[in-house]
């Protein structure tokens, strides 16, 4: 196991009025739990507002918790500070979504890439050839190293901050919807250049990301957040065959063209769109979080709010109606 | 007779650093009721030609040849530019983001009723009560509440049904959407194109729908065009482009798309990166990306040839 989350949340003070008091919370994560084992692409999939990338930021421990617990490989750094901080940062690594704004607009390619090893005191002589070395592993020419990021492509860009995350050798990288800003053409190239990655680094991974395909195509096991809160976890396989919970159903058959994507009659979904949009996470429903949307709801879906329950081997799902749904 | 008629049109921004030809000979048909998706990704040229059909390309950008047929009129060329008194009225626009194209300080319904007021010349009332109308049509559970509400103070997905409403309220006969579920989640995706769907085949309304995405042109497409840099290489049914693909390009951006339930391992990708419209590549402009190039393919440029009624590919492969 490389990463156990425990009930681990995460709110966000609202302020407002004249003196800036704290008005409300924004329930970002609100009592997850999540394993994770060595070599897993874990996919955390949800919608925007779901809390996603706060739960991968809290894995990392980017974001300090709330309230709950932060195991990684063994040792519990919930508090972690000084050294004991700076070896989880050196195994951790992260990648976001928009290469845009992730790397510093004003430095030179190589100095963004190797920084991170300058900082810890390696030789900048060094530390720029390890940086040529790891840029041309991830495709990346010498002469592209020596220009700003604006004068690289979305795909390059992309390339430069894998360099930054891979640089350390870490343990597990965070990847927060790596591809989303690219053109598929270039997504194609990104998806089989972490796959590869993964294997010649034997890394870990946490695939934040909207995209259903993606998630089928690199991970093996996938979590579905809802406002907060895990509603479905388990292996891909099982969660795209045999999806229990309503939002699950409605996500995978929100795919456009499924019928036509999913190929050979092999996962088959009816068709159910959720009505109405989610709602805000300052104010979630009572009782299960999806009953304001969900189509088969009953009444004990808005007084009791439903815990995550095995339905077999590693595969969990919270709702109350889960052995009536078989998609 | 099509509703448009685009001729060997060229759009060209004039920039401090050269020439970029965004829009470089494209010809395109629409029938009346079609609904026809330009599919490309960035750089392709894609908005650019939306927005010349609009007559919307500002400076440093113009027309340098061919022209836009509207209703058998000519209303875009090079020699000027006649849409304005059919946009919003005959034309009606859709864009990415709903927020940025309603008035942030003008209520939704001032804003329905202003558009049905100044182009179906209504008294307020009535603009009122058919903006009312419209925004059931586009299945707003609350309309009351949302015609006295400020965009602020919609989500993403409501914004886009007000748009919809919006381009819909002067009956058109053509509606330009530019990647108009981008910015929403799934979900409310599903949601927003089923609708559009239903409105615009029950009103027979003719589409052309702008996106990036070939899975979305299938949900909502009668027919497809491929752009690549600036050019159209390949037209057909939806269906038939999806299920089989002739121009090399869209053979790799097919299968390019991770799909579920099938592991392939590795995708498909297409090497290297689209070309500068500074400068595109001579002949063929897929060429250097092209797996199957011939000798002549950076030499001569190939047409747009007709393979069957509805299918048209400008590759040498098909000769």
């Amino acid at each position: 196991m490389i990463l156990r989350l425990k009930n681990i949340g995460k709110y966000f003070p609202i302020r407002g009025g004249l003196l800036s008091r704290v008005v409300g919370y924004v329930k970002a994560v609100d009592g997850v739990d999540l394993e994770v084992e060595e070599g897993d692409t874990y996919a955390i999939v949800g919608e925007s507002g779901s809390g996603k990338t706060t739960l991968g930021k809290l894995s990392i421990k980017l974001l300090d918790p709330t309230f709950g617990s932060i195991e990684f490989m063994g040792r519990d750094v919930t508090f972690a500070k000084g050294k004991e901080l700076k070896d989880l940062r050196r195994s951790t690594g992260i990648v976001f979504q928009d290469p845009y704004r992730s790397l510093h607009p004003r430095k030179k390619i190589i100095d963004i890439v190797s920084e991170p090893l300058i900082i810890n005191g390696q030789d900048p002589e060094e530390a720029h050839k390890i940086a040529v070395e790891f840029a041309s592993m991830v495709g990346l020419t010498k002469d592209l190293l020596y220009k700003y990021p604006h004068q690289l492509s979305g795909g390059q860009r992309q390339r430069a901050a894998i360099v930054r995350a891979l640089i350390y050798r870490p343990r597990l990288i965070v990847l927060d919807e790596p591809t989303s800003a690219l053109d598929v053409s270039t997504q194609a190239q990104i998806l089989n250049l972490l796959e590869d990655l993964k294997k010649e680094f034997k890394l870990t991974y946490i695939l934040i990301t909207h995209n259903l395909q993606i998630v089928y195509h690199l991970a093996n096991k996938v979590a579905v957040m809802y406002l907060g809160k895990i509603v479905e976890k388990g292996p891909v396989e099982k969660i795209f065959e045999s999806p229990r919970h309503p939002y699950t159903i409605s996500l995978l058959s929100s795919i456009p063209a499924i019928d036509y994507v999913f190929s050979g009659g092999k996962i088959n979904i009816p068709r159910i769109t959720p009505t109405g949009e989610p709602p805000s996470p300052t104010k979630p429903p009572k009782g299960c979080r999806f009953h304001t949307r969900c189509p088969f709801v009953i009444d004990i879906c808005r007084r009791e709010e439903p815990t995550l329950q095995p339905v077999e081997k590693d595969h969990y799902v919270a709702c109350h109606l889960w052995q009536k749904i078989n998609a | 007779m099509p509703i448009l008629e685009v001729k060997n049109l060229k759009i060209y921004y004039f920039t401090p650093s050269g020439i970029v030809k965004a829009v470089d000979g494209v010809d395109l048909y629409i029938e009346r009721g079609e609904t026809r998706c330009i599919v490309g990704e960035s750089g392709s040229g894609k908005s650019t030609l939306g927005m010349g059909i609009a007559g919307l390309i500002d400076h440093p950008g113009r027309i340098v040849d061919g022209e836009v047929i509207f209703d058998g009129k000519i209303v875009a060329s090079k020699n000027g530019i006649y849409t304005q008194r059919l946009l919003g009225r005959r034309i009606t626009l859709i864009f990415q983001d709903p927020r940025s194209a309603l008035n942030p300080v003008m209520t939704v319904g001032e804003q329905i009723s202003e558009t049905l007021q100044h182009n179906l010349g209504l008294d307020r009332r009535e603009a009122y009560k058919i903006a009312y109308d419209l925004l059931r049509k586009v299945e707003i559970p609350d309309p009351e509440r949302v015609l006295h509400s400020y965009p602020h103070e919609l989500s993403g997905g409501m914004a886009q049904r007000v748009v919809i409403a919006i381009a819909l309220s002067t009956e058109p006969d053509l509606i330009i959407a530019d990647e108009p579920t981008s910015a929403l989640d799934v979900t409310v995706q599903a949601e927003i194109l089923r609708l559009f769907r239903s409105l615009v085949k029950s009103g027979k309304r003719s589409v052309l729908f702008i996106t990036h995405d070939l899975s979305v042109a299938l949900e909502i497409c009668d027919t497809t065009s491929i752009m690549y840099a600036g050019k159209i290489v390949e037209e057909g049914l939806t269906r038939e482009i999806f299920e089989k693909p002739l121009h090399p390009y869209t053979q790799a951006l097919l299968s390019s798309i991770p799909r579920i339930g099938l592991k392939t391992g590795k995708l498909m990708s297409i090497s290297g990166e689209p070309p500068l419209m500074i400068e595109p590549p001579k002949g063929c402009r897929f060429h250097p990306r092209c797996p199957f190039k011939l000798e002549i393919c950076d030499k001569q440029e190939p047409i747009l040839i007709n393979l069957s009624e509805t299918r048209r590919v400008a590759c040498h492969l098909y000769k």
